[in-house]
């Protein structure tokens, strides 16, 4: 064999991450220090939202719910990869126009509901789209759930749906809910959780380091 | 092959430093000074020898799966002294291993090799680190960046490192949820982290996740890790479903998806979360690396299993459940299932009546309720020269050959003073020619 030939045994680079020690750990650990908490109100139906809100600013909110939900939800080439995500018959279809003039078939989620956030300030984003006033400014954006239970607007995670996929559909009223502008999951008023630690360990502390 | 005296770099310590290697040195009873990685000496390999060990090294791994589906297949568990609570985890993670769906890093094969005029000429399996195998960075960085300073135009068996990071990268594209960036995770869904976990403190161990965890840097994983003790057991209860579910957690409260735990699945099993953890496993609620199954392949059960599946294959040497089957006058040591880093072995040889006639060596430790398995005695290559205080003594080593996947990337070589490899034997890194 030339040397041409022969394979090559050791690795053409090898990374020195580990200079820095810990340090260096932790650049990928938590970030979202500048998670915004956003007050919403959560309304499965305009009904829902009356109770809060004007016939008038609900009915607003639900069309632009809606204009905004066919901007930006997302879409999958078939209904079964759709509800692979979203839940069975949790997905309906939606006829899209191509810049050649043809029509091609996509499904998107189903909305179901609309989400009025609490804006400091009317969000540039929206234009003259936020409603309300005094109190503070809202501004609609639609809600799908997945399969899993988790609330989405766009394409942007709002955390978990406070209640099941079917009491939300079915709720004659709306919920509250904190949501974090960046995705990390949401405070949820109605579940509890609790945490035991130390539960590993105890045969690593009797042999020591666990290598071999 | 051939061990070599060298002198070593004035200024080692410093560049295994400047490399993070901060267990260079480790301390003990018997050697104060403590050195831990001696580049005094490096075993010199032709490329046929090398060529060998790889062929070795892939073949005893694709030996050692056809055991593990015999151990599932035949239900011989109670040979291995499996807890029968730990099956079903076993089974699902296997089952998943054999669609395609399940990810397992890496393993390292200990084997008895000295070339041509030791034994036979052929590698001998002494046992299969296939669950928690450490010595890793040495391998992969310290050797490799002593090859590059001391011998430039050298070659060394050792693609451990860039094998790691493609193995890594495989598992993202299996799970892009794991994505650092999130470009690469799916446009709407959330990210997750990999978790990395060992007991600590524990210096050695340490720098072994560590370096993996870079590994799953450099693939593009996003990386978490947390101490064994730190990981937490969340009861999510949702008053309105009235449902209940149960996950582990990480500091912040994320809850941990998929595990790299340099701790034994069985001393996880063992403790107190280790049902929680056999639950969700079999449940494919978490992905641990290394999976359920390997706990077949790190048990020293599998010694006796492969020899009865392949008797008298060149890379094995005999062994048995029950010392009674060696032939008298054979030197046979017994091995604990769960043993490790050479405690509790012990070597005897046999009589004519099936019971031992003389105990030749009785390595002290914790290990041995689980039970013993019985391997003949196959003696590693030994070399007499100097060692780094200059000292004449014998040096027994072992050879590590690493797989990676299902492939052999490289090796790395442990010696002692004494023929049992221990967790003090010291690490000399090799070239070949």
């Amino acid at each position: 064999m030339t040397d041409q030939q022969r394979k090559r045994r050791r690795s053409a680079h090898v990374s020195t991450l580990l200079v820095g020690g810990a340090a260096a750990l932790m650049l990928s650990g938590c970030g979202g220090d500048d998670v915004q908490e956003t007050e919403a109100r959560i309304f499965p139906t305009v009904e829902a939202c009356l109770v809060e809100f004007s016939q008038q600013e609900c009915n607003s909110a639900f069309e632009q719910a809606k204009q905004l939900h066919l901007q930006s939800t997302p879409r999958f080439d078939t209904a079964a990869a759709c509800e692979a995500s979203m839940g069975n018959g949790a997905c309906q279809p939606m006829v899209l126009s191509q810049p050649d003039g043809s029509l091609s078939n996509v499904f998107v989620p189903a909305l179901m509901g609309f989400m009025l956030a609490k804006a400091l300030q009317p969000p540039p984003q929206y234009g003259a789209g936020y409603i309300g006033a005094g109190g503070g400014y809202y501004y609609p954006r639609p809600i799908y759930i997945d399969r899993d239970g988790f609330m989405y607007s766009g394409r942007g995670s709002l955390g978990r749906a406070p209640v099941s996929r079917d009491s939300f559909t079915q709720g004659k009223t709306g919920f509250g809910m904190k949501t974090e502008v960046r995705g990390k999951s949401a405070q949820v008023g109605t579940t509890t959780k609790s945490t035991s630690r130390g539960g590993f360990g105890k045969s690593s502390a009797r042999f020591g380091g666990g290598g071999s | 092959m051939h061990r070599q005296s060298i002198r070593p770099r004035p200024d080692w310590k410093a560049r295994m430093e400047a490399l993070g290697f901060d267990f260079h040195t480790i301390p003990t009873d018997e050697d104060p000074s403590g050195v831990y990685w001696d580049e005094s000496a490096c075993w010199v390999f032709s490329e046929a020898e090398i060529d060998l060990l790889e062929e070795a090294g892939n073949e005893l791994h694709k030996m050692c799966l056809a055991a593990a589906k015999r151990i599932i297949d035949e239900r011989l568990y109670p040979l291995l002294n499996i807890p029968a609570h730990s099956i079903p985890a076993i089974e699902a993670s296997w089952q998943r291993h054999q669609q395609g769906q399940e990810f397992s890093l890496y393993g390292r094969f200990d084997l008895a090799y000295g070339g041509a005029g030791h034994g036979d000429g052929m590698p001998k399996l002494l046992e299969y680190n296939a669950d928690t195998p450490t010595g890793l960075y040495e391998a992969a960085v310290a050797q490799w960046a002593w090859l590059e300073d001391v011998f430039p135009d050298g070659d060394q068996f050792n693609s451990i490192h860039e094998a790691l990071v493609d193995q890594w990268k495989a598992l993202l594209r299996a799970d892009r949820l794991l994505a650092d960036d999130s470009d690469r995770r799916g446009e709407w869904e959330a990210g997750r982290a990999l978790h990395l976990t060992c007991a600590m403190p524990h210096t050695e161990d340490e720098g072994t996740l560590r370096y993996l965890q870079d590994t799953a840097i450099e693939a593009g994983l996003a990386t978490k890790s947390i101490a064994l003790s730190d990981i937490g057991w969340t009861e999510e209860q949702d008053h309105l479903n009235r449902r209940t579910r149960s996950y582990f957690t990480d500091l912040e409260e994320q809850e941990i998806k998929c595990l790299f735990k340099l701790t034994p699945w069985e001393w996880l099993v063992a403790d107190d979360f280790g049902g929680n953890l056999l639950t969700l496993t079999q449940r494919n609620d978490i992905r641990v690396v290394e999976p359920a199954w390997k706990m077949l392949l790190s048990n020293k059960g599998l010694l006796a299993v492969l020899w009865e599946m392949y008797p008298h294959h060149p890379y094995l040497v005999e062994a048995h459940f029950d010392r009674r089957a060696f032939a008298a006058g054979t030197r046979v040591v017994a091995k604990p299932l769960l043993g490790r880093e050479g405690a509790n072995i012990s070597v005897v040889t046999m009589g004519p009546d099936g019971r031992p006639t003389t105990r030749e060596l009785d390595v002290a430790g914790p290990y041995g309720e689980e039970g013993y398995v019985y391997q003949a005695w196959s003696p590693v290559v030994s070399a007499r020269g100097p060692d780094i205080k200059g000292v004449t003594r014998d040096h027994h080593a072992v050879i590590g050959a690493w797989m990676v996947g299902d492939e052999c990337r490289g090796i790395g070589i442990r010696e002692d003073s004494t023929a049992v490899t221990r967790d003090t034997s010291r690490f000399v890194p090799h070239r070949f020619e």
